[in-house]
């Protein structure tokens, strides 16, 4: 074998000019990948700068797409209806749209109703489901390419709702909205719960219309509270000794929850709350080092380390919602639509056993965070007035009723209160009364309202990873400080 | 018998050390193996497993299967179509990336053009997803979004480099002197590489056509962006069992094995090719 041992040409050349170039050649591939980046997911503002950036990658790119400076707001007048009768479904007949959405619990449903829409309406609908990160993925590449193919997303508006509409991408739905003739004289806009309405509309503009109501709920096995004769707290700061009763490891862990760096902020941001704390000031500077805020990451970082199983800091939904449904964990504070993976014989071993109560109130404030998501029409659409058409079909009050009917939380009260939605409150007393109540009390978001969603909940689930590992005290005031300082470098960037 | 016995103990005494030999050896290759194997073994059993048994603790080895989530693939994503979607991008990606790649490889190794050996790993290095927005916008303006041949030629910076840079070890082990006996004989250059060089760096070409495939046909990002409905390939399928508030691990399971058996099934029919490949590529003979 040694005689064999002689190197390729080329590898000897590796050795000293070539490895120089080696060298050379990736950091320009490095180089060129960082300037792509904000253009494979834009993080930065809409400037033309941001798409200009990466020209070495995108010379082949014709500049009056690229160059093109995005108008936030349409600038195409909506052909208000010219006929003077009645709201028309036939009146976009022939047209055809291209949806791109998610494949979540409230499109996968959907999905065997659109040949109804497209017989009442004579449009044509083309809808793609993707997970959501693909979607995103997919999203922003044609969005940024300036694409006018895609007449619909699906966006959650605390993740992309600023973001996508700062790039000129989501046509605010005001306009049509308040216009009577394209709004069915039975839709009923009143009827959305009014704070899911209110998180849809950014920046003084209405994003998008809810399809969904989450709520952060405290989702506890009924069987072992009552077991040991424990009731769900109603202060959070009565929740350890509530779970001290319950927890017995390895075979029952009192507390579960989401710890990864990416997603541990969305849960936390409830406790956040309940401590008095917010994301950012009144003024909109990162807030994250305050009193309130370290005192609820303390807190919840206690409670993951206390409470949760082995391996807290890189759990994810997924994982965490499975150690509930195999019997593992007693408690989660998430949201109400995981009652789909917990309620359900094939998925889940503790059916019937789950209890839905209220998110604690906490020392200082008692706003669980609160989500949603709905369809958008894209900006950069030919055919917006048929977009429209989809979403003001979609929303109807019997397709809310059948989402809801299939777990889908509706953001419309009738549907609560319809015969459908009494079958559910009577099935599932609790998650229905719980979700309600918080709808009530509750208008804020999982996420701080900013551009860049991600980026500033990935700094600040970099803090309460920290705090789990055991910094505490001085020592996590300081870390916070420093998330501060990047989530403001972050704003810098983004928001200019 | 026992005449014939005799030569045999001296021999058992060898084979001894053999059989000792042998079997550490295979203990090794097992110990190896097992890490790869369990994932794979794992991702099998899962695709046969209901919700509630994917999640079971302790984890179930043993346990009464269901074929639901395959039947699920097929009636969540129209899998048959993008089987033959991947088909065509794979194959005529890899097809392709011989037709280019072979001379580029031939000349590299002949004329030594280590500049361009290096600019050409440089491209395999790059991030792919910086690629793909000029490549959108470049598509779009043709209108060739949604197309084989966009999606062809995007996945020839998976394919090329990789059977350049495996076949320039090989054309470096054909002596020289055969070609010049060829071009003695009065064979062109052209027709030294194509008679001469070509078939004698057949295992490479097998080994680098294998290998590219199996990227090509993984590769999940390019579709995702490039294809549309009429050309989305299979690691698709994969992703429509995640959503939100779901993940579906049974269908991902079954999704993942239905995928990777046309490559199994074709990787242990060239195996012969494959490992003489790694070999000669990766050290020269």
């Amino acid at each position: 074998m040694s005689e064999h041992r002689e190197p390729t040409v080329v590898q000897k050349n590796l050795t000293r000019r070539g490895f120089l170039k080696v060298a050379t050649g990736s950091s320009v591939a490095l180089l060129l990948a960082a300037c792509a980046q904000p253009v494979a997911a834009p993080t930065t503002a809409p400037a033309p700068k941001a798409t200009e950036a990466p020209k070495p990658a995108a010379t082949t790119a014709p500049a009056p797409a690229a160059t093109q400076a995005p108008k936030p707001a349409a600038t195409q007048a909506p052909a208000a209806s010219t006929g003077a009768g009645d709201f028309d479904w036939k009146k976009y007949k022939g047209t055809s749209l291209r949806y791109v959405g998610w494949n979540d619990n409230w499109s996968q449903p959907m999905t065997s109703k659109v040949p109804e829409f497209e017989d009442l309406t004579g449009i044509k609908l083309n809808w793609e489901q993707l997970a959501q990160d693909q979607n995103r993925q997919k999203v922003q590449t044609e969005l940024t390419a300036k694409n006018k193919d895609i007449d619909l997303i699906y966006i959650a508006p605390h993740v992309e709702g600023i973001k996508y509409y700062k790039a000129g991408w989501i046509f605010p739905l005001d306009e049509y909205m308040n216009n009577p003739k394209m709004v069915p004289p039975d839709f009923d806009m009143k009827d959305f719960a009014e704070g899911m309405l209110k998180t849809c509309n950014m920046l003084g503009k209405q994003l998008t219309l809810p399809v969904v109501s989450e709520a952060c709920l405290f989702i506890y096995r009924k069987d072992l509270f009552e077991a040991k004769g424990v009731k769900p707290p109603e202060n959070l700061l009565d929740m350890p000794a509530a779970l001290d009763k319950v927890h017995s490891p390895p075979s029952m862990y009192g507390w579960v929850g989401r710890g990864t760096v990416t997603q541990n902020a969305v849960p936390w941001s409830s406790y956040l709350y309940a401590f008095g704390g917010d994301y950012l000031t009144k003024d909109r500077k990162p807030d994250v080092a305050s009193d309130a805020s370290l005192k609820s990451i303390q807190f919840y970082a206690d409670v993951a380390r206390k409470y949760g199983p082995p391996g807290m800091t890189t759990m994810n939904w997924p994982e965490a919602v499975a150690q509930m449904q195999s019997n593992r964990a007693a408690v989660i504070t998430d949201a109400n639509s995981f009652r789909n993976a917990l309620d359900d014989k094939e998925k889940s071993q503790v059916v019937g056993k789950v209890g839905w109560a209220m998110f604690p109130k906490g020392p200082v404030g008692n706003t669980p965070g609160i989500w949603t998501a709905g369809t958008s029409i894209s900006a950069l659409s030919e055919k917006k007035e048929a977009a429209w058409y989809f979403i003001i079909w979609s929303l109807q009050k019997k397709y809310q009723t059948y989402t809801h009917g299939r777990g889908c939380p509706s953001s419309r009260t009738s549907v609560w209160n319809s015969p459908e939605g009494q079958d559910i409150r009577k099935q599932w007393p609790d998650w229905a009364d719980n979700t309600l109540k918080t709808l009530q009390i509750s208008n804020k978001g999982y996420s701080p309202e900013v551009v860049s969603v991600m980026e500033v909940r990935n700094a600040v689930g970099e803090l309460i990873v920290k705090a789990m590992q055991g910094v505490t005290g001085d020592a996590l005031k300081a870390e916070a400080e420093k998330t501060n300082k990047a989530i403001t470098d972050i704003m810098a960037k983004t928001e200019g | 018998m026992s005449a014939i016995a005799q030569p045999r103990v001296v021999r058992r005494h060898r084979s001894w050390r053999k059989v000792l030999n042998t079997t550490l050896l295979y203990l090794a290759v097992a110990l190896v193996i097992c890490p790869f194997m369990f994932i794979f073994v794992w991702m099998l059993l899962s695709s046969f497993k209901t919700g509630v048994q994917q999640t079971a603790w302790p984890p179930l080895f043993i346990f009464e299967p269901t074929l639901k989530n395959y039947f699920d693939v097929f009636q969540r994503v129209p899998f048959v179509d993008y089987a033959i979607n991947s088909v065509i991008v794979s194959v005529s990606a890899t097809l392709l990336g011989l037709v280019f790649g072979l001379p580029a490889a031939y000349s590299i190794a002949r004329w030594r053009q280590s500049k361009l050996a290096i600019a050409i790993l440089t491209s395999r290095m790059v991030p792919w997803i910086s690629f793909l927005l000029p490549w959108y916008l470049l598509f779009t303006r043709v209108g060739w979004v949604d197309t084989y041949q966009a999606l062809i030629l995007t996945h020839l910076i998976i394919t090329m480099p990789m059977i350049i840079w495996l076949l320039i070890a090989f054309f470096e082990d054909i002596p020289t002197e055969l070609e010049e006996a060829a071009m003695i004989d009065g064979c062109s250059r052209l027709g030294v590489f194509l008679k001469v060089s070509v078939p004698l760096a057949a295992p490479g070409i097998v080994a680098s056509s294998i290998f590219s495939l199996i990227y090509s046909w993984n590769n999940f990002i390019f579709a995702l962006i490039l294809a549309g409905r009429k050309t989305m390939t299979l690691p698709v399928a994969v992703y429509s069992f995640m959503s939100y508030t779901e993940v579906n691990w049974g269908g991902i399971t079954a999704a993942a094995t239905l995928i990777a058996l046309p490559v199994l099934i074709l990787t242990f029919a060239i195996q012969r090719y494959l490992i003489k490949g790694l070999a000669l590529g990766g050290v020269k003979a």
